[in-house]
């Protein structure tokens, strides 16, 4: 079976931001022949994960691993090497990241999930389901603002459920983001086994 | 779903493809159509006159710009003027309050751009349709004010419908372009906002151009006035010569579509990396 992801000698390029960007500072750069100085903060990278693996990335800051993760989400491009992603990737993006506050818990709901990948049609059948497992039912054409801002969450979470759930189903990857790390590790863990739970049933 | 599930991707190296480019620029329309609604909600929504300042912002320009001037000189137009300088504000104001939006727009959508893929060039569309949405109402002011002041009304009216696509095109065409620009260059949107002072006066939207003599040669390419003459023709006011000038808009606006096609294709997924 052909793997799910995979990262062929991979490797990518920053800039290092080191000078002002000044007009003057550039021409004068480039008329000494002075290039700005790059970091690679992947380089050479060769990985294959297959569907149905579960792969865990540790290192310490600045090991490269927020950026590994952005390539695999096609959020950035490899300097060099190939990227190569087979199905859906699920971003778990920090819970109410889409919300805008002067938007309705309805309209909030359409423009998050289809940020998240779905279609308006699959949140026309999942709505009832996202609204019940927020609780604010009698609220949800109420603009965001005028409820308190945990209640809106709840739609953000429930609104997670479904991506990751198909991406699973058929086997696709899911990227818990590193938006996480801010946490405990246990309550990673406890947010990522919820949100799997499901998927087993 | 099914039809989904086969969907990935291949990334070797910066530059896109512009054949997948274009294909997820496509499959993005479910995501423009609800973000442009969303700016466009956002933008109105808590202002007591909502969307009625669509209509009022060219109309107060029209009013106070047409009242002052005309009391300094007398210009001969086609048709009153007051309708002239209504027809030529209306696309100004939706040229220049969709250009500085859009300039902005992918520097502003980082939040959402740095953690999700989807083609950067939606980013300054969406600002563009969401302008339009405000825009197509007033279309109907223009049509009134022109009923009142006796406008030579007729077939002509049709031509609303590809003046407004010319000027959706154009505006699309510079919004894609200087977006892009100015995730590298954090000067363009100063540049946008200089610029748009000298860029009104000289697009003919209070005055008509012939009054200039020979210089209205060198104006018309700007294709601005194009945009605006195209305006006046579809209500029987246009000055003579205005095919040329729509001619040009239309080669502006191609040329900058077609000039957008390379930099997303090299720019789209490193963006991100300047956000």
């Amino acid at each position: 079976m052909p793997s799910a992801v995979s990262l062929t000698d991979a490797g990518k390029r920053y800039v290092k931001y080191d000078d002002v960007p000044l007009l003057i500072t550039r021409a004068w750069r480039f008329s000494t022949g002075q290039r700005r100085s790059h970091l690679w903060a992947l380089r050479h990278v060769d990985m294959e994960i297959q569907p149905g693996e579960s792969v865990g990335v540790i290192g310490r800051n600045g090991a490269g691993k927020s950026t590994m993760l952005r390539l695999l989400a096609g959020v950035t491009g490899p300097t060099e090497g190939i990227v190569r992603v087979r199905g859906r990737v699920a971003p778990l993006i920090s819970v109410g990241v889409g919300f805008h506050r002067e938007l309705t818990g309805r309209e909030n709901v359409y423009v998050n999930g289809v940020i998240l990948g779905l279609t308006t049609r699959e949140i026309d059948g999942l709505f009832d389901s996202i609204v019940a497992f927020s609780e604010i039912e009698d609220f949800i054409d109420t603009p965001s603002s005028s409820i308190p801002r945990g209640c809106s969450y709840g739609l953000g979470s429930r609104l997670q459920l479904p991506p990751i759930r198909r991406c699973c189903s058929s086997m696709r990857c899911l990227r818990l983001e590193t938006s996480l790390s801010r946490r405990s590790v246990s309550t990673a863990w406890s947010r990522f086994a919820a949100a799997a739970r499901p998927l087993s049933s | 779903m099914s039809a989904r599930t086969e969907v990935g991707f291949e990334l070797k190296g910066e530059r896109s493809q512009l054949g997948p480019l274009l294909a997820d620029l496509w499959r993005s329309r479910d995501l423009t159509r609800l973000l442009a609604k969303r700016e466009f909600l956002v933008n109105y929504r808590r202002a007591s006159f909502g969307v009625l300042w669509a209509i009022g912002l060219p109309l107060a320009q029209a009013l106070i710009v047409g009242l002052t001037l005309s009391r300094v000189v007398r210009f001969e137009t086609k048709g009153p003027y007051a309708l002239f300088v209504f027809a030529g504000t209306l696309p100004w104001t939706f040229f220049n309050g969709a250009l500085t939006v859009a300039t902005n727009s992918i520097v502003i959508g980082s939040e959402l751009a740095t953690r999700v893929y989807f083609p950067r060039a939606v980013l300054p569309i969406v600002t563009v349709l969401s302008a339009l949405r405000g825009f197509i109402p007033s279309v109907a002011v223009l049509i009134g004010l022109a009923a009142i002041f006796r406008a030579p009304l007729g077939l002509d009216l049709f031509l609303l419908i590809p003046a407004t696509v010319l000027m959706v095109t154009l505006t699309a065409g510079f919004s894609l372009v200087l977006a892009a620009l100015q995730v590298y260059f954090r000067d363009m949107k100063f540049i946008v906002a200089a610029s748009t002072l000298p860029w009104f006066w000289a697009s003919g939207a209070i005055f008509p151009l012939d009054k200039l003599g020979s210089m209205r040669h060198w104006l018309e390419l700007n294709p601005v006035v194009g945009m605006i003459e195209f305006y006046r023709a579809s209500l029987g006011t246009a000055s003579a010569g205005w095919g040329r000038s729509v001619w040009i808009c239309a080669a502006w606006a191609v040329g900058l579509i077609a000039l957008s096609l390379p930099l997303y294709r090299r720019y789209d997924r490193v963006f991100v990396d300047l956000l």
